[in-house]
């Protein structure tokens, strides 16, 4: 198991030594960010100070170098915009959507599990046809579009909920959360449903097809055959064997949403890291750029090990084939 | 017997296509897909006006409401956007944008998918392994976060988005002709290809490319109905497409900024055609499964 999870983790670090120097040079060679930064009337030798100060004379090994070593420090730079660092920039924005992201997960599985589940056990039953239809449905409408028709629907037409920002927020242990206010909620839910609906298809039919699966198992028929109400053997028996395929998707899924709350935060003006990364690509502030970029990547190879590690410790013949 | 359906002779083929005629809702699908298509290649025939010629654009027409009738004397059926333009004749100059950075993106990954897929079952090993780890390794990342990161990298235009949509691509079509191939290599009809002494040329493309397609066409509907909806996505974030290409995706953005002032119709309609395309191409791709799913035995 150690070295397993050693492997993992030196496959890891060298995913995200291969990022950083793809991002870094890739993001350093558009444009020139001189020209955006400083006002190009500015008298010659302000303009000879400023390129010093952030170091763009020099050569871009040079520049990764100095990079690298900060960002291994939590320094990925000054945002050319804010004049604050980077990281902190994002760390600040991380928290909205961790919050979205969660919510929206959550919102997908308390409406995904119980309509997979019943779309696998009667799949004949019309209101099961229905579902099925409906998530075909789900997998051809644009998420932006979706959420810009719960706007027009939720916020324009029927004035119900808030068509954007975050609320109020309170602080719980040292992080601003929406959620536990009512205004927040009420900013949370178009959001948080939207993009939930992003995954909503994809968990229903994989609870669908392993309540088909599972329904076909002995165990399920011992368990009937022993007077067991119907109750019991879907709610108990079948709902545990549907949650173990579950979880590793949900790991994956999860890192997807966070990448995709890019599209819904910047519909909902949701002040997280997408509408940040967004408004940071326009401009060109490419520390920024970078910082999000190195931070996604980091989320996602953290992400992908644990789900790793979760899985060989529910398979162990994964773990046991790698080490032979 | 070969299982493929689409190999070469056309009563096949016609077969194929009665069998495909049975299921009503796909036949709507093909029917929507086709029109679309007819409209994209038409476009300048059937829309009033060249929406991205700021000559025949007219600011007095900005904002009417669907159905009325601007200063050129014609009916502006969808109504119009905040420089006058005929969201009609957007849409169909939209669609033109979308279903060529679509069928483009989606076709290019096709081939190189098929390629690096049918290479990597026939060499087997190492090669094989290596392969297959760069695929799942690509396809572990969201479709969404690598053309973020491309287009974050490269920024804007045609050619950069279509390289941002193959990156994304190619390992699905990998993945599948891969297994295409392992599976057809297998069966008896290669080995008695092997055995009358064709060359290898003459038995990957007379024989295994051939009966390995009916799988990647599968795939190819649906690539080309994702390619769509994440181009337009990517337009949407102002990251994909620059200005000058209007795709659906850009249509409805700039449809966005007018949405809290109740002018639905810049959105509204621009979004319905971009989820009639999907979704068409979704209902063809889910029918081609079910008939041509090497899966299941027929």
């Amino acid at each position: 198991m150690t070295l397993f999870i050693f492997r993992r983790v030196l496959q890891g670090a060298l995913v995200i030594f291969l990022m950083s120097v793809v991002v870094f040079v890739g993001v350093y060679q558009i444009g020139n960010p001189i020209d955006i930064l400083i006002n190009p009337e500015a008298p010659p030798h302000i303009r000879q100070e400023t390129i010093e100060r952030l170091g763009l004379d020099q050569p871009l090994p040079t520049q990764y170098y100095r990079f690298a070593v900060g960002a291994l420090q939590g320094d990925l730079g000054d945002s050319y915009v804010y004049n604050v660092p980077a990281f902190q920039l994002i760390a600040a924005a991380l928290p909205a959507t961790l919050e979205l992201a969660f919510t929206g997960l959550f919102l997908a599985l308390v409406l995904g599990i119980p309509l997979g589940m019943w779309a696998g056990y009667r799949p004949d039953h019309w209101s099961s046809k229905l579902i099925m239809g409906l998530s075909i449905l789900g997998f051809s409408l644009p998420t932006f579009w979706v959420g810009l028709m719960m706007i027009v629907v939720f916020s324009v037409e029927l004035g119900l909920l808030p068509s954007g920002g975050r609320g109020d927020t309170r602080e719980i242990l040292g992080i601003e959360l929406s959620f536990v206010t009512w205004n927040g909620l009420t900013h949370l839910l178009l959001p948080a449903l939207n993009l939930a609906l992003f995954k909503l298809g994809l968990i229903i039919r994989l609870v669908r097809a392993s309540m088909q699966e599972v329904l076909k198992q002995d165990f399920i028929r011992f368990a009937r055959a022993k007077g067991l109400p119907r109750r019991t053997v879907v709610g108990v028996h079948a709902f545990r064997n549907i949650l173990l395929p579950l979880t590793t998707v949900v790991g994956l899924e999860f890192g997807s949403l966070v990448a995709f709350a890019v599209v819904t935060e910047t519909i909902f003006s949701w002040p997280g890291m997408g509408m940040l990364i967004i408004k940071s690509i326009a401009v060109l502030d490419r520390p920024v750029i970078v910082a999000y970029l190195m931070l996604t990547a980091l989320l996602f190879v953290v992400i992908n090990l644990l789900v790793d590690i979760a899985y060989s410790m529910l398979d162990p013949r994964v773990r046991l084939s790698e080490e032979a | 017997m070969s299982a493929s359906p689409l190999a070469a002779r056309p009563g096949r083929f016609r077969r194929f296509l009665a069998e495909y005629a049975q299921s009503p809702v796909a036949v709507v699908g093909a029917v929507i897909f086709g029109v679309m298509l007819g409209m994209a290649v038409f476009a300048p025939l059937i829309s009033p006006q060249n929406p991205y010629d700021m000559m025949m654009l007219n600011l007095m027409d900005s904002r009417l409401q669907p159905g009325e009738v601007g200063s050129a004397g014609y009916m502006h059926w969808l109504g119009t956007d905040d420089q006058g333009r005929d969201i009609w004749s957007a849409i169909v100059y939209g669609l033109r944008i979308s279903l060529i950075v679509g069928l483009g993106a989606g076709g290019i990954a096709a081939v190189i998918g098929t390629i690096v897929g049918i290479f990597a079952a026939l060499r087997g090993g190492r090669i094989d392994s290596l392969l297959m780890r760069v695929v799942d390794f690509q396809l572990s990342f969201p479709a969404i976060l690598v053309a973020l990161i491309l287009l974050a990298v490269l920024g804007p235009g045609v050619g950069k988005v279509i390289f941002a949509l193959v990156t994304v691509q190619w390992a699905y079509f990998a993945r599948t002709a891969r297994s295409a191939a392992l599976v057809e290599s297998k069966r008896d009809y290669i080995a008695g290809a092997q055995s009358l002494g064709l060359g290898q040329t003459r038995i990957i493309f007379g024989h295994l490319l051939p009966n390995s397609i009916p799988a990647i066409m599968v795939i190819a509907a649906i690539q080309v109905a994702n390619a769509i909806l994440l181009e337009a996505t990517l337009s949407f974030l102002g990251i994909g497409l620059p200005v000058t290409e209007p795709s659906l995706g850009m249509v409805i953005s700039n449809g966005f900024q007018h949405i809290l002032s109740g002018r639905y119709w810049m959105t509204v309609y621009p979004g319905i055609a971009l989820v009639l395309l999907v979704l068409s191409l979704n209902l063809i791709g889910d029918r081609l499964r079910e008939l041509l799913d090497p899966r299941k035995s027929r």
